[in-house]
């Protein structure tokens, strides 16, 4: 399996990065990167080609698929384009700016057959995956309500300009809970009310956030996104989640597994996921749909709902009432919903 | 120190024996048939005061009969008043007797604002709760009634406490938002957004289940410091008195060292327009915009 690399922008794809190079059956065949010392480095660091212009990449026919970590605003063009030279796709979160342009990125891939998977890597923690399975088993009971927190600190550089990455930690951390959420509960937010601000910082962006968020099985759930990792807090962050059921409660971390390392060098604790990392098992059933599956979006669809969500938070806590997903749904097919923020 | 307790009989007891416990203090029990106070309670408490120089009075009856047994203290010279919860009386009520004691140089304190480690939490960390961050209070109860009805009594008494402690340590609130869910006959779970003139955004969340940790878990974040206390509530009866016993000692300590400042009406009206909004927003759905003229 031949994997070319789009863009750099993103951090994660260095983890990418690591971990494909020492799949015995993946070879990472090409690095693009409008960056053009940054992606030298990375083809430095990956020992293949450094090629600066990615439409030159898809015309690689060795290439089967592309994994592309640009800035968000660049997602839908650079997917297009990849759907358009056939290359399966694993595009960074968050899908797009827009509902407008998520739309166009899954269209193209069904209309070219052409596998498109969000980078949702959260779905493959150890802890994550029990949890799903102890609220289908219905150990906790029917449950009522959930509150959720993916934390951090502040990542700086293009994330906090809005005409690239969309917003600040508003649409950077919903994302992945709201997947998590659909994904467990086995149901669909209809309502979304938010509050957002600024936690004194000088950042263009919301650094902090509140959304309550209402399911159509009659679900609440709570979702707290905000950078509110201060830079002394030794954690990088969190990602937990507690269910409260009509049978019991169910609390997890899913950050919270794996070796911790303190080190006198570095003022931030290192945490040393036990066996393989999420990202690996995300990474492996990517290129396991690459070899199997031809057309389809599954996971763009979960990308698009998730999208949804955050663009109707941003709407809500601009216009201090809830707003029905429905109803950004709607404004988007009227042109409206422009997602800068 | 001498401190005149007023209550029905099982709350004015319980109190009597924790002040018993706590050295340099005398309790004088008037156990009062009429919460309101009949006459022949009224002769009892003023033998009772004409006979000690009382210091302080604990009024334990319930909130809305409050102010009539505030008012026979400060009329007696009474300097303390401590009441169970300022949210059972109307503004009118709660505005007069803080005007009252005020007036007469009189400390008047809440029961549910005395318990430690809340007081503490701002104590320690004053203005800096004023500034723009995240701030979550979550309290999880485990409730061992199938009364509904008791359960509602309970998730109110508790909303009242933590709106009262969040408002009191975090300032005005501009805008509330809340829900509620679960089966309300053993199982509740509220959760209201809470957006603070300071720009805070605060979340509060109230979870009642059979089976639950028993805790209050307090988490603020601001640009420079992160804050945390988790609090294992008593679980037990013999657990509740201990705690009780501690919060009244150290209240005790504090009205012979540093006497607590008087809570401002001003921030009085802020806890009950909160309550009154959070209710509002539970009932439309909606999110509720406050302001201080309220």
């Amino acid at each position: 399996m031949r994997v070319g690399f789009i863009s750099f922008a993103h951090f994660h794809a260095w983890t990418y990065g690591d971990l494909l190079a020492r799949m015995c059956d993946v070879t990472i065949a090409a690095i693009s990167d409008a960056d053009v010392p940054r992606g030298r480095k990375a083809a430095d660091r990956y020992r293949c080609p450094f090629i600066p212009d990615y439409h030159a990449m898809l015309q690689d026919d060795t290439i089967d698929c592309v994994i592309i970590c640009a800035e968000t605003v660049r997602h839908a063009e650079i997917v297009v384009s990849a759907a358009q030279a056939g290359k399966a796709i694993l595009c960074e979160k968050p899908m797009a700016l827009n509902l407008d342009d998520a739309h166009r990125m899954i269209a193209a891939c069904q209309e070219t057959r052409v596998y498109f998977q969000l980078a949702l890597p959260n779905r493959y923690l150890g802890p994550i995956r029990d949890v799903k399975d102890a609220v289908d088993r219905g150990n906790i009971g029917r449950v009522h309500a959930v509150h959720s927190t993916n934390r951090g600190k502040n990542p700086g550089g293009w994330f906090l300009d809005p005409h690239q990455s969309g917003g600040g930690a508003l649409i950077d951390h919903t994302i992945h809970a709201v997947d998590i959420l659909r994904w467990v509960l086995n149901a669909e937010i209809t309502e979304v009310y938010a509050e957002m601000g600024h936690m004194g910082t000088s950042a263009s962006v919301e650094d902090i956030a509140l959304l309550t968020m209402m399911f159509d099985n009659g679900v609440i759930a709570s979702h707290d996104p905000s950078c509110s990792y201060i830079p002394s807090r030794l954690e990088w962050g969190d990602l937990t989640f507690e269910f409260v059921g009509d049978r019991g409660g169910l609390r997890v971390d899913g950050f919270s597994q794996g070796v911790v390392v303190y080190d006198n060098r570095h003022p931030q604790i290192t945490r040393v996921p036990v066996g393989l990392p999420k990202e690996y098992f995300m990474l492996r059933e990517f290129l396991d749909h690459c070899l199997s599956v031809h057309g389809g979006s599954a996971y763009g669809i979960d990308g698009l709902r998730a999208l949804e969500v955050t663009l109707a938070a941003y709407q809500s806590a601009a216009l201090h009432r809830p707003i029905f997903i429905r109803d950004v749904r709607i404004s988007a097919k009227e042109g409206d919903a422009d997602g800068t923020h | 120190m001498n401190v005149i307790v007023v209550g029905r009989s099982q709350s004015a007891e319980l109190r009597a024996n924790i002040y018993g416990l706590i050295n340099g203090v005398r309790a004088h029990v008037l156990v009062v048939s009429d919460q309101n106070g009949s006459m022949s309670d009224f002769a009892r408490f003023d033998h009772a005061v004409a006979r000690k120089n009382m210091d302080m009075i604990d009024v334990a009856v319930a909130g809305n009969h409050c102010h009539t047994w505030v008012d026979k203290a400060l009329q007696a010279g009474i300097r303390t008043v401590l009441c169970t919860n300022p949210f059972g009386l109307g503004e009118r009520r709660l505005e007069q007797i803080v005007h009252d004691c005020d007036n007469r140089r009189a400390h008047v304190l809440f029961r549910n604002m005395i318990a430690l480690p809340y007081r503490d939490y701002r104590d320690r960390f004053g203005a800096q709760l004023l500034t723009p961050g995240t701030l979550r209070l979550w309290r999880r109860c485990a409730i061992d009634t199938d009364d509904g009805s008791l359960l509602d009594a309970r998730e109110r008494h508790l909303l009242h406490h933590d709106v009262g402690f969040l408002t009191w340590a975090m300032g005005a609130v501009e805008r509330v938002y809340a829900h509620r869910t679960g089966t309300h006959d053993f199982q509740t779970h509220l959760t209201v957004s809470l957006r603070f003139a300071s720009g805070m955004i605060g979340h509060l969340l109230l979870s009642f289940c059979r089976v639950s940790l028993n805790t209050v878990e307090v988490e603020v974040s601001t640009a420079t410091r992160t804050m945390t206390v988790s609090v294992t509530e008593p679980d037990t009866e013999q657990e509740s008195q201990e705690r009780l016993i501690i919060d009244y000692r150290i209240l005790i300590d504090h009205l012979r060292t540093f006497p607590p400042t008087n809570f401002g009406i001003a921030e009085l009206r802020r806890q009950l327009s909160t309550l009154d909004a959070i209710d509002q927003s539970l009932e439309t759905r909606l999110p509720v915009s406050l302001n201080e003229e309220r």
